[in-house]
């Protein structure tokens, strides 16, 4: 990778597949969590 | 050439345009401070460097401190890296070059364009004077230390031995002889070299003659100024034959001051400042109005329950007395039938 | 129930003996700091300026304290009532926190009374440290001013008690905007020496990390100061252990969610500026033991604990976070700072004496009040009023 841009656009790029993926990950966690409350 | 020419009859030609403009670009965020027109500076050719030492004791000796004995010459200083102390404001290094061949290299405060040292000081100790070098004032410093810390050099030192008058310690760029009346006196180490290793002179003078340098000499030199750019520049600027990584240096540094890194948080700070108080109270009021909703919940609740109870009572009541205005009735009723009942059986055959 | 006249105690209690020995020593380094300087006192040096006295009393005490702002944001703003209980002994361990901070800083500091100058004599505001100083100056007078109520209590004053509990909306509301600005920008004292702290600590984004890991040790801080101070003074504590299980498991819940969120925060930095690749280096198992053993394994203690109800579980887990903000504030002000110097700071003894006198100073100074005032129950005069 010789430019920013280039740089950027991996990173940037697969950081929405990590926070999408940890946002969805959050799911399961949460109900496992609160599953006792219901 | 044609670049630079261009921008200078430009900047003739219409230059309140041009400024208006520069102003106008500031307030997008993307203006370049450019720094004191005409600062000086200071050039380490680490080509030219035989690591004698001699910078070192000159600088103890301008600023009045207790000179190494023995320095100039001994070569046994360099078995470890050195890094600058109070007592010793600059340092030479000795590096491996190519093939094992020693390079030195003198170390000190750089004299940043945009120091690092000043931005983090919360007294504003730091002054980045016109002139180049970098002041510090310890009448009002605290003795946090965030300073020597901060500073991506490792070119600041403390007394820590000092229990009440600490100060931070480093390189002024020989201040006082290069601002001296009667034109600049050379700063200690530049004049106490004996082999023309360190150059003074104006910082932008200097980057040509660096460059002249390394033109003339392609073999010599990396084509490479350290402190031109790195991290916005600095006052004291480095030529060598050995990547800078080899020479306790950072390679591949950002050109961008940090400064600008380290300061671009706070702006965040006037934003939590004025969202927070509506963010917060709306979460108030939520929680009021829930808490409100439930007590009006269980008032209606309450009001219904009361009202049903009320209307069962009622109606008992009214059952009640219709039954019993019924019951009186039929009393009556009774009473009447058995009162004609009886009054038929009193008048027996005597009407004909 | 009232706690204003004080049977007389003996003096010479286990506990007065052992804290008057800690804090005699930890006197007579004030006196060496002070007569000698640092160098006699720490093992600080030019590579380290910032040692135990920063990473703990400054770094870690702050965090710690920012239970107090969490739990009078819950309860006053966010209508958490049940909660009500445990705000005054998350106050006044926040006030004292913060009040140790400024200790600890006035033994560290080269020239300890210029800690007013940025305010009198020249500000700095471009320093993230002038924004902590500002914030923490600030919220330590608005800490103060929230504990006054159970010292009026104390003290009969039921005018100025009314006074100040009028403003508790407003005093909530401003320390939350201090505490979210100190807690992150004690983070950000250190986006500036990107050079220095080693990649996989160092982020743009520290002062998100530093303010997300103390909601956290806030929270986690609550539940083993309110589990000591329930056990240490169960004569004062207004709530039952029943009560206070209930409220302790609210608690992890929290600090379950909290945890989760930081390591999402701290996933996304290692992808936004690539740094996967030092997981493989021995800083990266070192970056591993403070994630996954103080922050994932916690968080899944709390989860456990949470659902099943096990209380000695949750209160562990509680225990090892504290202990690992204390870590991750120690690898971003020393440990993984110089990462590429050979050089290590290893403290002094008396830096470590000294950091634990002030926190027996502080535990003394809590122990009195407690003693006294209302803090763990309510004043039996002021029984059910806000």
């Amino acid at each position: 990778m010789e430019t920013l841009w280039d740089f950027l656009t991996m990173t940037k790029g697969a950081t929405y597949f990590v926070a999408f993926g940890l946002m969805i990950g959050f799911i399961p966690f949460f109900l496992f969590l609160t599953n006792r409350e219901k | 050439m044609s670049v630079s020419r261009r921008g200078f009859l430009t900047g003739a030609a219409f230059g309140g345009a041009s400024l208006a403009a520069g102003r106008a670009l500031g307030g997008g965020g993307v203006h370049h401070f450019a720094g004191h027109p005409g600062r000086y500076g200071l050039l380490h050719d680490t080509t030219l460097c035989v690591g004698c030492r001699s910078c070192e004791v000159a600088c103890q000796k301008v600023n009045g401190m207790p000179q190494t004995p023995g320095a100039v010459g001994d070569k046994s200083a360099f078995a470890a890296e050195r890094r600058v102390t109070p007592d010793l404001l600059t340092v030479v290094n000795r590096y491996d070059g190519d093939g094992g061949a020693p390079v030195f290299r003198k170390h000190q405060c750089m004299h940043c364009n945009e120091p690092c040292c000043a931005s983090v000081c919360l007294v504003r100790a730091f002054t980045k004077t016109p002139e180049g070098p970098v002041l510090y004032d310890p009448d009002v410093c605290m003795g946090c230390r965030y300073c020597v810390a901060a500073c991506p050099y490792n070119a600041l030192s403390y007394e820590y031995d000092e229990p009440l008058t600490p100060r931070v310690m480093r390189c002024t760029m020989c201040y006082d002889r290069i601002t001296a009346a009667g034109g600049p006196k050379l700063p200690g180490c530049a004049e106490a070299c004996p082999n023309g290793a360190i150059t003074f002179g104006r910082r932008d003078e200097l980057i040509e003659l660096a460059r002249d340098r390394i033109k003339k000499n392609p073999g010599r030199y990396i084509n490479h100024i350290f402190g031109e750019h790195e991290l916005g520049g600095t006052s004291w600027m480095l030529l060598a034959g050995t990547p800078f990584s080899r020479l306790g240096l950072h390679d591949e540094l950002s050109h961008t001051p940090l400064p600008e890194i380290g300061t671009s948080f706070l702006s965040v700070v006037p934003l939590v400042i004025t969202i927070y108080p509506g963010l917060l109270a709306g979460f108030y009021s939520f929680s009021k109005r829930k808490e409100r909703l439930a007590a009006e919940e269980a008032r209606a609740a309450l009001a219904a329950e009361r009202a049903r109870a009320d209307k069962e009572l009622k109606e008992k009541l009214e059952a009640a007395a219709k039954k019993a205005a019924a019951d009186k009735e039929k009393a009556v009723e009774a009473a009447v039938k058995k009162a004609t009942a009886a009054a038929a059986a009193a008048q027996p055959k005597a009407t004909p | 129930m009232s706690q204003t006249t004080v049977a007389p105690r003996r003096l010479l209690t286990p506990f007065n003996v052992i804290a008057g020995g800690i804090l005699l020593v930890g006197g007579y380094i004030l006196l060496v700091r002070f007569i000698e300087g640092l160098a006699a006192t720490t093992n600080l040096t030019h590579n380290y300026p910032w040692g135990l006295w920063i990473g703990f009393d400054v770094m870690s005490g702050v965090a710690l304290a920012a239970g107090g702002f969490v739990t009078s944001a819950a309860v006053y703003l966010f209508g958490m009532k049940e909660y009500k209980p445990i705000v005054r002994p998350a106050l006044l361990t926040a006030f004292l926190g913060y009040f140790l901070v400024v200790l600890g800083l006035l033994v560290d500091l080269g020239r300890p009374w210029h800690l007013p100058y940025p305010f009198i004599r020249q500000a700095g505001p471009t320093s993230a440290l002038f924004e902590v100083a500002l914030c923490v100056a600030l919220y330590l007078t608005v800490l103060f001013v929230e504990c006054t109520p159970a010292a009026f209590e104390w003290l009969g004053l039921a005018r100025w008690r009314k006074l100040v509990v009028q403003g508790t909306i407003a005093l909530t509301v401003f320390g939350v905007i201090l505490s979210t600005m100190h807690q992150s920008s004690l983070g950000a004292l250190f986006v500036i020496m990107p050079t220095k702290v080693h990649p996989l600590w160092y982020s743009e984004q520290l002062p998100v990390h530093f303010f997300v890991s103390a909601v956290a040790a806030g929270l986690c801080m609550v539940m083993v100061e309110g589990a000591l101070s329930h056990r240490a003074f169960s004569a004062q504590a207004e709530i039952s252990h029943a009560e206070l299980d209930r409220l302790t498991l609210g608690l992890a819940k929290a600090a379950a969610v909290v945890l989760a969120t930081y390591t999402a925060v701290k996933l996304v930095d290692l992808s936004l500026a690539h740094k996967w690749h030092h997981l493989l280096s021995g800083w990266g198992a070192w970056y591993a033991v403070e994630l996954g053993g103080f922050v994932l394994l916690p968080c899944l203690a709390f989860v456990i604990g949470y659902r099943e109800k096990r209380l000695k579980l949750i209160r562990a887990a509680a225990a090892v976070v504290v202990v690992g903000i204390m870590l991750n504030r120690f690898n971003v002000s020393f440990i993984a700072f110089n990462y590429q110097l050979s050089e290590r700071y290893v403290p002094h003894w008396m830096e470590i004496w000294m950091s634990v006198a002030l926190v027996t100073f502080g535990v003394v100074v809590f122990r009195w009040i407690v003693q006294r005032m209302p803090i763990l129950h309510e004043h039996p005069d002021y029984r059910g009023s806000h």
